[in-house]
């Protein structure tokens, strides 16, 4: 494609507010018909300058043309944005994200502390109720960014993609930590209970109490790591949509990049 | 009640019924449309490219015509457009808008 023609579409491309992968497709449609009329206009006998002019000026965009397209693609809520002032949608903005947080964090929280998570927890569970705290945070904003903002740059797109990842990470190995302090904690007892088991002699009362707390120990230890597990599930459910998203968003642009370049 | 088009809207109405009436005759893209409509018209239509991705998307949105991608032998992807049945429909709903907009303007202009 001619370097006119290329700056043209880059043009186009930095007005047009609308979402990926809409937004390449259309400059993939774009690009195809510019081509086409630069062969055609050439072929007819324009000089090459001429038909870059021309062309240039046939697709030029009014900003009343491009917001009509925007529109094409826009959700009611979307629409319910736009007509807010800048000022006030930045506001907006910023509530409904602490809301969001605050709302993430008390659904999680009553979520586990009905399953009596806290009840037996030490701090690497509350480390990994954080991480999925964070990882929901991050996908919803992420989600809000792509479909309602719009406002992305392919470069800067898998920022937050990374710390759902490393969330999901330390979620499993909050969940391993958890395992070992659980059995270093009830260690000692496991030894004598192995003696008792060993041993010819009928079960005493301590004996009994021992088994005991070590079922309980055992039923603590089994809330712990599912719902640390349950956490890590839902993290890594997370990061696997945001990153099908994201690799659709990313092929629709690559797709565009090599068509344009040829 | 008689079907009329929006005064306000006419060159809306116009660009739309021209688009429709040029994807009954089979599918085209963006530029063979716009080559196609003023080789029809004798030039006397030219819409800028600017008018008919807005229009195009819109009408595809509404169900009207259905974009279809296809690697052509260059090896470039283009999006071809068709006209749906609902789209048929609504092309010829507005053709009788048209010519009843027609009508009463020649019954003024004429008499």
């Amino acid at each position: 494609m001619e370097q006119e023609l290329r700056k043209k579409l880059r043009e186009i491309s930095g007005q047009l507010k609308l979402s990926e992968p809409v937004k390449s497709r259309l400059l993939l449609e774009i690009a195809g018909d510019m081509e086409e009329s630069w062969l055609n206009l050439t072929s007819s006998g324009m000089t090459t300058k001429e038909a870059e002019k021309e062309i240039c000026e046939r697709f030029s965009f009014s900003e009343s043309e491009l917001a009509e397209l925007a529109e094409v693609y826009l959700s009611p809520v979307q629409r319910l944005l736009g007509r807010l002032s800048s000022n006030l949608h930045s506001r907006f903005e910023k509530i409904l994200f602490v809301l969001v947080l605050m709302v993430v964090g008390f659904l999680s929280g009553r979520y586990f502390l009905r399953s009596s998570f806290f009840a037996h927890s030490n701090i690497f569970s509350y480390i990994g109720t954080l991480c999925l705290i964070t990882a929901i945070y991050v996908f919803l904003k992420k989600l809000y960014v792509l479909y309602v903002r719009r406002d992305f740059e392919i470069t800067t797109l898998r920022y937050s993609v990374g710390l759902v990842a490393f969330c999901g990470l330390m979620t499993a190995v909050c969940s391993f930590l958890v395992l070992l302090d659980k059995v270093a904690s009830i260690a000692p007892k496991l030894i004598i209970l192995s003696r008792t088991v060993i041993s010819p002699q009928p079960l005493t009362e301590a004996g009994k109490n021992l088994w005991t707390s070590v079922m309980e120990w055992g039923l603590e230890l089994g809330v712990l790591e599912i719902n640390l597990l349950i956490m890590l599930m839902l993290i890594i459910f997370i990061w696997f949509v945001l990153d099908d998203r994201l690799q659709r968003i990313e092929q629709a642009s690559t797709e565009l990049l090599l068509q344009v370049k040829t | 009640m008689e079907n009329k088009i929006n005064v306000n809207d006419l060159a809306r109405s116009c660009n739309e019924i021209l688009v429709l009436a040029l994807l009954s005759k089979g599918r085209l893209h963006g530029y063979q449309l716009a080559l196609e409509l003023e080789k029809r018209s004798g030039n006397y239509f030219r819409l800028t490219y600017g008018t008919i991705y807005p229009l195009m998307h819109k009408l595809e949105k509404q169900g009207y015509i259905k974009g279809e991608w296809e690697v052509e032998e260059t090896q470039r992807k283009r999006k071809f457009y068709k006209l749906t049945s609902a789209g048929q429909k609504h092309l010829e709903k507005s053709k009788m808008e048209w010519l009843g907009f027609f009508e009463h303007l020649v019954a003024i202009l004429g008499g």
